[in-house]
């Protein structure tokens, strides 16, 4: 086994652990549990048989398993980042009506209370 | 004709004062500043000029602003609404323009242009606009010779209708899509736009355009 396989086999495993923490907490989505779960194991799995990423992309007429892995995690990374953007802005919106909600509300009381 | 001038601020507090006093010498007496959480003293400043004041308590953008001060005007019976800034670059005397066409019926939303008065306009500032009357119109579909004015008068169904959701600078371009997309009634009047160099060196930087632009690509996207 080659080293750069052990360091990849150990992130994997903490990336998980760190999944299960986040389960544990409710913080992700049954879905999302899925996701992540099947994502990390994959990465373990490559990680054992880094031939397995060969096969696949060779099916995938992609001549080699290394580029076949950039290309997935370039299309990854680009929707999570599009994700976290969607999100964002929405927390942006939240955000937004909250400031908005105690401005017009302070303004309305201390109306009344000078009449 | 119950009229709100809605004014967002952030750090006018070398203005505010006389914008106020301006338009109150022009007869309005319904004036809602919203300060956008300025690290100045625009609040107290406004406040002591006895006109509706409302804070945001942290700084949200100057979409954000307006839309506030809307819903306050509109909760207070407003049946016509300004969009006036705060930093002097508007002539108070100009909205009685802009709110004719609105008493008269002929249209819903007037938007003030400062191309249609032949005004002079730095060389950069014109440039750059003229590419937004383009992006406009092919984003949109609808044909304007000023996009991003802040001068803008509506009627209270014009008000209800259209809802701010950017809370930065691309609100602007964002209302011309909705008068678009809810078939208001719209009319550009030609207005003067007071240029100094404290209001080009604290206001619109030209390259800010590009970050509105990703903000209305991402928009039309993202919904």
């Amino acid at each position: 086994m080659e080293v750069i396989q052990i360091l990849i086999l150990v992130f994997s495993l903490f990336a998980l652990s760190r999944v299960f923490i986040n389960i544990k907490n409710k913080n992700l989505s049954a879905l999302e549990s899925i996701f992540w779960i099947l994502f990390w194991l994959a990465i373990v799995l490559v990680g054992i048989f880094p031939n397995m990423i060969q096969i696949f992309a060779n099916k995938f007429g992609v001549q080699r398993g290394i580029d076949l892995g950039v290309y997935a995690g370039i299309i990854v990374l680009s929707y999570l980042i599009f994700r976290l953007y969607a999100k964002l802005e929405n927390t942006e919106r939240r955000i937004t009506k909250i400031v908005r909600s105690i401005a017009i509300k302070n303004e309305h009381t201390t109306n009344k209370k000078a009449r | 004709m119950n009229t709100f001038i809605v004014i967002p601020a952030y750090n006018e507090e070398n203005n505010i004062a006389s914008v106020i006093q301006g338009l109150k010498s022009n007869g309005y007496e319904n004036i809602v500043v919203v300060d956008d959480g300025s690290k100045d003293k625009t609040y107290e400043i406004a406040k002591s000029e006895n006109v509706h004041t409302l804070k945001h308590i942290i700084n949200r953008g100057q979409g954000a602003a307006l839309q506030t001060g809307v819903d306050f005007a509109l909760l207070n019976k407003a049946d016509i609404i300004v969009h006036f800034d705060a930093d002097g670059q508007h002539d108070p005397e100009q909205i009685k323009d802009l709110v004719l066409p609105i008493i008269n019926k002929q249209a819903d939303i007037c938007l003030g242009s400062r191309f249609l008065s032949k005004q002079k306009i730095p060389r950069s500032r014109r440039i750059v606009l003229n590419g937004g009357k383009l992006i406009i119109r092919a984003m949109y579909g609808i044909k304007l010779t000023d996009v991003h004015n802040g001068f803008r008068v509506m009627s209270r169904d014009a008000a209800q209708r259209i809802r701010i959701k950017g809370d930065g600078m691309e609100h602007a371009s964002e209302i011309l899509e909705q008068i678009k997309n809810k078939k208001l009634r719209y009319k550009e009047v030609p207005v003067i736009i007071k240029y100094s160099e404290e209001t080009l060196k604290k206001g619109q930087k030209n390259s800010n355009a590009i970050r509105i632009l990703f903000k209305m690509i991402m928009a039309k996207l993202g919904g």
